[in-house]
């Protein structure tokens, strides 16, 4: 009969809880987390200025740039990580060499803070690949890695609200009121610009360059067909969406703005079709990110909770991680095998993440 | 239940408070906004203005902002919200460690409107920020001139918690005088306060719960009191037969009044009958009487169509006694006379002039109900549903308490155009139901406003 009772029982699946393989802390509210895409460094901005990038492996401060004053607004690396660039609120934006700490170049474009910059994840060798984006204001410009001006575009109409290089090209997407428009280096015009009478806050491209996925303040997320501007709207989330995440297949799209992590598959047309609804989450998303090549989630809330997922498979997270404050920052390793998590009070942690 | 108060406190503990400036170029914004700042209030301040360069002290922080308004659309609500507010609002939310209070200086043609809904639409912004209220600094000498040529002044007058009528050194004190009762007829809510140099006590203009429903009856019911739908009232001892009205052209080609009996011309009885009167002043479709035709002491509204010369109306009395007049305009400007059969004129035992709310040139007023009673919780729902989505754009400012069927609790409510925000509050108690509301906004109608409410009281 215990055998009996055995098989009737149920198969519990309690998440597991994320090994720490380490944690340090700044004394200050990091706006970024971000790991070097050779998994060596990790890079935290602190709000106040200064960026200290941490070894990876052992947890110890490799050095300390010192970012802009008053404030630092965000961080990227380029693509062999071996330059990380700064956007602040002195106007400029900053590319620091990762080897010794030393600045190597500024670029300066006005008093405007530098809201965005991103480099190009392109790489390879040609240097021509390396640029840099930068957004302040309504300004949108590109800059060779040693801080040369190669272009600034004509002003949006508004100020830039994100900014995101199309993976895997030399094409750069910028979102501002009302306005979603792609851009080359070679060229002042928009490739292409679509419009939609909202505030878009945040962008996606997937991976195979088929949609722009769009966030927005009035609680939608668009879905943006590139070639033919098709626009799609998913409506009903309760806040405004600054998450998303496409996975690596460019078939799942991850968005946060609520407390549950909504997934919209894109196999054939997410419109219509019904989401994966990721359930556990205590209060609102504040960070998104697929691994870069498996199919996990990361997804992390405003009460400190960190959450694993395998949304194709389970609604349920498979492991979970619990910090005292809300979770600010997240980064995956570029080997998909841990991450990193940051609060508001500058503790983060690196997890283990095992698929 | 406890246990929820307590939590939401401490949210609120952490919710950085926001003080909104608004005035006219050369109103004394920046002056106020120094004064703030040097002031020791052992405050750590971010500003956010449209200039840079003008104010700073060490330990604060000045940025600058270009205006980016914005229209949302999110299901049925739709307002205009600024987007630059929500960016920088949310950088300084990662350093509010830092700040223990924030200034948003708006530029001088600014409408509040925007900068006001956007503490109500982001779900981050209403998190971690508070708006505490909007102070609208208004320069006493030379606002004369904007009255007339700009919409602004009168709504950056209309969304005030309060109301600095500054460089009062610089005119005469009978001229600040009318100001205060021009700007009190606009705003019936706003604190008023009379300044030089923008000099104020800071408890005056920060930490004061504007926006915080626990203060949403920071309305003085005795300011309700002074409005009334009519200018003046004449009290007159008739005997029986037909009198007649004599009025003289004036400004509006039409008078309406009200013609009642009252048992005496104390102050009991006239109370007693100001309240009838102003519910027969909300009337929509009066009695209109051309010259000649005859009035007659009555619970209605009568129209009385004008002429360019005076205009002589019957008043037809069945029974001797007293009687009062509740005239629309002004007894003296209208030259209101009484005679009687014999042509000789009848003098009022007694003529009241009441301040007027419904003042010609204003399109910017408030509009106060305070009546007993209890609502009907589904009628009420209705009511605001349509009033908000049909004459929201026109509503700067409401506020309120309100006593609802069944319910033991009282309710109050405040809102910004069709943003509304209302729970239930603490129980009445041992203390008489009523219901008080207050709008401040944009040629409201106040018979609609007055009748709608009084349609969702339970009968």
């Amino acid at each position: 009969m215990p055998g009996v009772i055995n098989e009737l029982a149920p198969v519990r699946n309690e998440p597991a809880s994320m090994p720490v393989r380490w944690s340090n802390a700044i004394d200050d509210y990091p706006i970024a987390v971000s790991w070097s895409p050779d998994a060596t460094l990790i890079a935290v901005a602190a709000s106040g200025g200064p960026i200290t990038l941490f070894d990876a492996n052992s947890g110890d401060v490799h050095s300390v740039l010192a970012g802009h004053a008053p404030g630092t607004m965000s961080i990227s690396w380029n693509a062999d990580g071996t330059m990380l660039a700064s956007g602040g609120q002195d106007g400029c934006a900053h590319i620091w060499s990762v080897v010794d700490g030393t600045e190597l170049a500024v670029c300066q474009g006005g008093s405007a803070w530098v809201e965005h910059t991103a480099f190009n994840p392109l790489g390879g060798t040609k240097r021509s690949n390396h640029l840099l984006a930068t957004a302040a204001g309504r300004t949108l410009r590109i800059w060779s890695a040693k801080g040369v001006l190669i272009r600034e575009y004509p002003e949006h109409a508004s100020t830039v609200s994100a900014i995101a290089w199309k993976p895997g090209r030399q094409e750069l997407v910028s979102a501002s009121y009302g306005t979603l428009a792609t851009w080359v280096p070679s060229q002042d015009s928009a490739l292409k610009s679509f419009h939609w009478k909202g505030s878009i806050l945040s962008i996606a491209c997937s991976p195979n360059d088929k949609f722009i996925a769009t966030g927005d303040q009035d609680c939608t997320v668009h879905f943006w067909y590139t070639k033919t501007g098709r626009d799609l709207q998913m409506a009903g989330y309760p806040a405004k969406v600054l998450q998303l995440s496409w996975d690596a297949t460019s078939r799942f799209l991850a968005t946060g703005g609520s407390d549950t992590v909504v997934v919209w598959d894109c196999q054939r047309s997410p419109e219509g079709s019904t989401p994966l609804q990721c359930e556990g989450h205590e209060d609102f998303i504040t960070m998104l990110a697929y691994q870069h090549r498996g199919s996990l989630l990361a997804s992390t809330d405003a009460t400190g909770l960190t959450a694993l997922w395998h949304p194709i498979a389970s609604s349920k997270p498979r492991a979970l991680f619990k910090m005292p404050d809300e979770a600010v920052a997240l980064s995956w390793n570029s080997t998909d095998d841990a991450l990193v998590v940051a609060s508001g009070s500058g503790r983060f942690n690196v997890l283990e993440c095992a698929s | 239940m406890t246990t929820m108060l307590e939590t939401n406190k401490d949210i609120e503990r952490k919710q950085v408070p926001v003080t909104v400036l608004t005035g006219f170029l050369g109103s004394g914004k920046t002056t106020l906004l120094n004064r703030i700042l040097t002031e020791n209030h052992g405050k750590r301040i971010a500003v956010i203005e449209n200039e840079f360069g003008e104010v700073g002290v060490d330990q604060d922080l000045v940025i600058g902002a270009e205006e980016e308004i914005f229209e949302m659309n999110n299901g049925c609500i739709c307002c205009t919200v600024r987007d630059d507010l929500i960016r920088i609002l949310g950088n300084l939310m990662k350093r509010k460690d830092k700040f223990d209070y924030i200034l948003v200086e708006t530029t001088g043609l600014a409408d509040p409107g925007p900068v006001a809904q956007t503490f109500f639409v982001d779900h981050d912004i209403k998190a971690k920020t508070k708006l505490d209220g909007i102070v609208t600094l208004v320069d006493a000498k030379h606002v004369w001139q904007h009255f007339d040529e700009s919409n602004e002044v009168k709504e950056q007058i209309a969304f005030a918690d309060v109301i600095l009528l500054n460089k009062i050194d610089l005119v005469e004190p009978a001229n600040v005088d009318e100001l205060e009762e021009k700007i009190r007829r606009m705003n019936v809510a706003a604190r008023i306060i009379r300044t030089t140099d923008a000099v104020v006590d800071m408890n005056a203009i920060l930490d004061i719960r504007g926006f915080d429903l626990d203060h949403a009856l920071g309305v003085d019911p005795t300011f309700l009191e002074l409005e009334h739908p009519f200018e003046w009232a004449g009290c007159y001892d008739l005997e029986a037969g037909i009198h007649e009205l004599r009025l003289g052209p004036g400004r509006d080609a039409t008078m309406n009044l009200v013609i009642l009996r009252i048992a005496d011309a104390s102050d009991a009885a006239f109370a007693e009958t100001i309240d009838l009167s102003a519910l027969l002043f909300s009337e929509k479709s009066p009695f209109v009487r051309k010259r000649r035709e005859a009035l007659a002491p009555a619970e209605r509204l009568w129209q009385l169509a004008l002429e360019e010369q005076p205009s002589v109306f019957p008043i037809v009395i069945d029974t001797p006694g007293i009687y009062v007049i509740f005239t629309e305009h002004g007894g003296v400007e209208y030259d209101v006379r009484v005679h009687n059969a014999g042509e000789r004129e009848i003098a009022p035992m007694r003529a009241v002039a009441y301040k007027p709310t419904h003042s010609h040139d204003a399109t910017v007023t408030s509009v106060g109900i305070d009546v007993p009673g209890d609502c009907v919780e589904e009628k009420l729902n209705d009511w605001f549903r349509n009033l908000l989505a049909n004459d929201g754009v026109d509503i700067f400012r409401m506020k309120g308490v309100l006593s609802i069927e069944k319910s033991p609790r009282r309710f109050v409510f405040q809102g910004v155009h069709m943003l509304f925000d209302g729970r239930p509050d603490r129980p009445w108690g041992d203390n008489p139901r009523r219901n008080t509301l207050i709008f401040i906004g944009r040629n409201l109608d106040r018979a609609k406003l007055t009748n709608g409410f009084h349609a969702c009281l339970a009968s």
